[in-house]
C-alpha cells in the first residue's frame, strides 16, 4: 500500500511528525497562528492548525518558518538573512518533509510539489505568491510555484517544484521549504498544495 | 482508494508472469521483474494491465515497456487520486495507457527520460 504523509519538524523533540488531518498555517508570528500577513510581505510564522487556522497543534516546538527574502536568500525562524543552499538550510530546518511510503521497494520519478486553487490541480491559487525550495539537491534559489497576478501556479511544467527521483526503497523523503505572501487582503480559501509522483 | 489490479507480462522464454503483491521490504513485483530480465537476459514481449474488470494492452513490438502508478495527495484536504498505467517505448517517448479506479481509460505520451526507472530500459 502506498501512502503520502506531510510532516513538520515539531513537538517536544522536536522531530518530524505527520501533520495528520491538520493543515499548514502561514501567518505573521512565530508563536500565534491567528496573525494575518501584510499584503506583499512573506510569512513570519508557520504552524500546524486544526482548522482555518483553528488552534495550534505544533506542540512544544513550532514548525520551522523559512521566509523568502529574495530569490537566493531566506530567514529561518526570525534570524538573519542567509544565502539559500544545503549548507545554510539543513534538512531539519525545512518547512515540510514529504514522505512517500510503500510496503515493497519501489522506484519514484516525477515527484513534484505544486500550489493550486484546491479544486483543479492545474489552476493556480488565488491572491498568493508562493516560493518553494528542495533541500539536498544542490539547489541555490527558490522556485516560484504560485504567482496569481503573474499567471503562474498549479501542477504545470515550470510552475511547480520538481523533486528528485529516487531509486528502489520503501521510504522516500523530500525536504522542502515553503514561503507564502498574499497579493490581496483577506483569508485565502482557494489555496492548497499537492504532491504527485510516479512509482513502480 | 488505492488502484487495484495487476499487470501480466509475457516473456521471451514463453513464460507469463502475473503481478503478485510485493513482500514487505523486498523489491516490488515490477522492479523484481526488471531485475530478473536483466539477470537472465530476458525481454518482455507483451504487457497487459487489468484493473476493475478492464484490460488494456501495451503496443506490441516496442523497444521497451513501462509499468507504473501515479498518486496525488492534497496537503489540506488529504484527498487522493490514483491511477495505473502501462506503456510502450517508441523512440524517445512512452505511449502510455492509464486506468483509474473509476474505470476511466486514456492515452498519454510522456518523455522516456521521466519514466526510464519504470521501464525495461532502466
Amino acid at each position: 500500500m502506498a501512502t503520502i504523509t506531510f510532516e513538520a519538524y515539531i513537538g517536544a523533540g522536536p522531530g518530524w511528525a505527520d501533520i495528520g488531518a491538520n493543515t499548514v498555517v502561514f501567518c505573521s508570528s512565530l508563536t500565534d497562528l491567528a496573525t494575518a500577513i501584510t499584503v506583499a510581505a512573506y510569512q513570519d510564522g508557520t504552524h500546524i492548525g486544526n482548522g482555518t487556522p483553528g488552534t495550534d497543534q505544533c506542540g512544544a516546538n513550532h514548525a520551522n518558518n523559512v521566509k523568502y527574502v529574495d530569490s537566493t536568500h531566506f530567514i529561518l525562524n526570525g534570524g538573519s538573512s542567509e544565502v539559500i543552499n544545503d549548507t545554510n538550510l539543513t534538512n531539519d530546518e525545512c518547512t515540510l518533509r514529504l514522505h512517500f511510503a510503500h510496503g515493497s521497494a519501489v522506484a519514484v520519478t516525477g515527484a513534484r510539489l505544486y500550489c493550486y486553487d484546491g479544486s483543479t490541480v492545474t489552476t493556480r491559487a488565488t491572491g498568493l505568491d508562493v516560493q518553494a525550495f528542495e533541500s539536498g539537491v544542490v539547489a541555490e534559489a527558490w522556485t516560484t510555484i504560485n504567482d496569481d497576478s503573474g499567471a503562474t501556479g498549479g501542477d504545470n511544467t515550470d510552475e511547480r517544484l520538481d523533486l528528485a527521483d529516487s531509486s528502489s526503497a520503501t521510504d522516500h523523503y523530500w525536504y522542502t521549504a515553503i514561503s507564502v505572501s498574499p497579493e490581496t487582503v483577506g483569508a485565502k480559501s482557494a489555496f492548497s498544495f499537492g504532491l504527485a509522483l510516479t512509482y513502480s | 482508494m488505492q488502484s487495484s489490479g495487476r499487470w501480466i507480462a509475457s516473456l521471451s522464454n514463453g513464460e507469463t508472469v502475473f503481478e503478485e503483491p510485493g513482500q514487505p521490504g523486498e523489491l516490488s513485483a515490477w522492479q523484481a521483474l526488471l531485475q530478473r530480465c536483466r539477470d537472465e537476459d530476458l525481454r518482455i514481449t507483451r504487457l497487459r494491465l487489468q484493473v476493475v474488470g478492464v484490460t488494456v494492452t501495451a503496443l506490441a513490438n516496442a523497444r521497451g515497456f513501462v509499468q507504473c502508478s501515479e498518486m496525488h495527495r492534497d496537503l489540506q484536504t488529504k484527498a487522493e487520486r490514483h491511477r495505473r498505467g502501462i506503456g510502450s517505448v517508441v523512440g524517445d517517448v512512452v505511449v502510455i495507457n492509464w486506468i483509474d479506479d473509476s474505470r476511466n481509460i486514456w492515452q498519454d505520451v510522456r518523455p522516456l527520460a521521466g519514466l526510464k526507472l519504470h521501464s525495461t530500459l532502466a
